[in-house]
């Protein structure tokens, strides 16, 4: 009889009972934490939507956007977080792109006569709904609440999926700490009120830098009065990365 | 235990289908939400529990129906090791994941939040303008007026973020060759036509200069390319200025100032002292030199002034109408007057200023 009572439907029901606030507690402790210590960014990134803009009819391809990433970022020789392409458009439509061997040579004149040539930068396209976040399989891609796509290098594993996955072919794996990285809008910089680094750069205005939750701010006021497109929208991406000005050989 | 168990099935059951169902909810809003699942531990037991109360439910059930025994008392003790074990193993999980989950991680999605605090921590490097003016004021100046005003100083200098802090150690390179200027000013077909680029030695044979080792900084100034450090004739330069465009490249609609507040970039009589204090003892005195010497873009050299004086142009002012008042300057009915001058009408290309330049201004060549 005392078996029965120990596995009576009372006691069962009371385990099941508990299970939940078990649970309950365990969340709790793993939920939201408030005041990270030193690291805290919560008032840096409070209210803003960081957005970029090129605009592809003034880039001249100086490559000075590329030279002052690279310089401010630490980027390793032979890989690029931005970089530009040039594109060249023959008459019979075949469309061929390039970019310098050595940043810091630049563009040289090429042979052939194309009908059509024009450069067009490329960068992060800081997704709203970006595909490398999706596939870490360990949390470590994830999207600022300002709009900025950045890695956690703490956690990142370097399994390279999220490489794979970004359909703009903006990330690499870091030949010495082995993690991903890609751009971070130069998220030192712009946290403490300044430009981005390429956006400073260029000599001629192309690159652009704005907050889009200011309708203030002279990006939102250029998307407002100017036509734009994103790349590749049919993937679906929602870039935050706008192109004025592009032509529809680009991919 | 005299009563069946069968109510307690039920709940067993339902409480499995509201399991299954929140699972449900969790796929539905995070497929929306495109960030992967946002609480993981209640995803995680939720489907368990969905799969341990249906399960027992529909056992018990199923249980009821082989018998029609009416005292038949279900024996809960089989179920106690499977269920003891889910527990542990569950409890167990629950103090791994606690102990491996970063502190912050969930504070603004599904990751560590004390990441971005991290991704702050960075050395800035390229320094904007305004530091270099604290010690270079008068070049930051002469920069800021001129065309390169939108070109950062460590665009050519490089980013030497530890020089205004130790200027002694850390000293910017400045580059004396060709190649920094060409990175922008070289020909290339995909550059913008408006942009100013040259072939090198197509811009020597037009600008006649001999000397092949000529650097680009000996005749223009780096800080103050419109002018020409040499006699500006020498090249054949001439400022080339006629749309705010050609210098304020980043102005919207919102930003744009007057035009009336701009202050004098350069007067003709800075170069042609002579043209036009000779000019103002003319007849044409109140016109500006701009209005009739308009500025066009033909190649690297643009801005030279047109000279071939068609008379068209003079008559947008000078023929007679209807239209013309008492101030109008005197007005000619074309090409009438050149009969009336006496000139052979057969020379119809004979050109206003051949008999009129005194009107204008003495003798260009000195110029």
């Amino acid at each position: 009889m005392s078996d029965q009572r120990l596995l009576s439907r009372r006691n069962v029901l009371k385990g099941l009972a508990a299970a939940p606030g078990i649970i309950l507690l365990s969340t709790l402790k793993t939920g939201p934490v408030s005041g990270a210590g030193p690291g805290d960014a919560a008032g840096k990134i409070k209210g803003h939507l960081w957005g970029y803009a090129v605009d592809t009819r003034k880039c001249i391809g100086c490559y000075a956007c590329v030279r002052a990433c690279s310089a401010e970022n630490d980027v390793p020789a032979g890989f690029f977080r931005t970089w530009v392409e040039r594109y060249r458009v023959q008459a019979d439509g075949t469309v061929s792109v390039d970019i310098p061997s050595d940043p810091d040579e630049g563009f040289q004149p090429v042979e052939g006569d194309a009908v059509k040539a024009f450069f067009v930068p490329k960068i992060c396209n800081h997704c709203a709904k970006s595909v490398c976040n999706q596939v870490c399989p360990v949390g470590a891609a994830y999207t600022a609440p300002d709009g900025v796509v950045l890695v956690d290098d703490a956690h990142c594993i370097g399994c390279g999926y999220c490489v794979q996955a970004c359909p703009y072919g903006t990330r690499f794996i870091h030949p010495v700490t082995h993690h991903a990285s890609k751009c971070t809008l130069c998220y030192h910089r712009i946290t403490r009120g300044l430009q981005p680094a390429c956006v400073m750069a260029c000599p001629t205005g192309a690159r652009m830098f704005g907050d889009l939750n200011d309708p203030d701010d002279r990006l939102s006021i250029i998307l407002q009065q100017r036509r734009y497109r994103v790349l590749r929208p049919e993937m679906g991406t929602h870039p935050r990365c706008y192109y004025l000005g592009l032509d529809a050989e680009v991919i | 235990m005299k009563t069946s168990g069968k109510p307690f099935a039920i709940v067993l059951l339902v409480g499995g289908i509201i399991c299954a169902s929140g699972i449900g909810f969790f796929i539905w809003r995070d497929s929306r939400s495109g960030t992967g699942p946002e609480n993981l531990t209640l995803f995680l037991i939720s489907g368990l529990a969905a799969v341990v109360f249906s399960a027992a439910g529909a056992h018990i059930l199923l249980g009821f129906r082989k018998t029609d025994r009416k005292d038949f008392k279900p024996d809960y003790r089989h179920a106690f090791p499977p269920l003891g074990l889910i527990g542990i193993v569950l409890l167990a999980a629950l103090i791994a994941r606690d102990l491996s989950v970063p502190e912050t991680f969930g504070q603004y999605g599904r990751y560590r939040g004390a990441a971005i605090g991290e991704a702050t921590q960075f050395e800035i490097r390229h320094r904007e303008m305004t530091v270099c003016r604290d010690c270079h004021d008068e070049i930051v100046r002469m920069v800021q007026k001129d065309l390169h005003t939108y070109l950062e100083c460590f665009v050519c200098h490089g980013p030497a973020g530890g020089h205004a802090d130790d200027p002694e150690s850390v000293v910017p390179p400045v580059p004396r060759s060709n190649d920094i200027c060409l990175l922008c000013h070289m020909l290339l077909a995909a550059r913008p036509g408006h942009f100013p680029q040259i072939e090198l030695d197509e811009h020597f044979r037009s600008a006649g200069v001999k000397d092949r080792n000529i650097r680009c900084i000996q005749c223009h100034s780096p800080h103050e390319p419109l002018f020409m450090d040499r006699d500006i004739r020498e090249a054949r330069m001439h400022p080339m200025i006629h749309r705010c465009r050609d210098c304020h490249i980043d102005m919207t609609d919102e930003t744009r100032p007057k035009p009336s507040d701009h202050p004098v970039i350069f007067e003709c009589s800075y170069c042609h002292a002579g043209t036009v204090r000779d000019f103002y003892g003319r007849p044409h005195a109140q016109v500006k030199c701009t209005t009739c010497h308009l500025f066009t873009r033909i190649n690297e050299f643009s801005g030279r002034i047109i000279r071939d004086a068609d008379p068209r142009f003079c008559l947008l002012c000078h023929r007679d109408a209807d239209y013309r008042g008492p101030e109008s300057p005197p007005g000619i009915d074309w090409p009438e007057h050149l009969a009336d001058a006496g000139a052979d009408p057969k020379e119809m290309n004979l050109k206003c200023i051949d008999c009129h330049s005194d009107a204008l201004h003495g003798d260009l060549s000195d110029e």
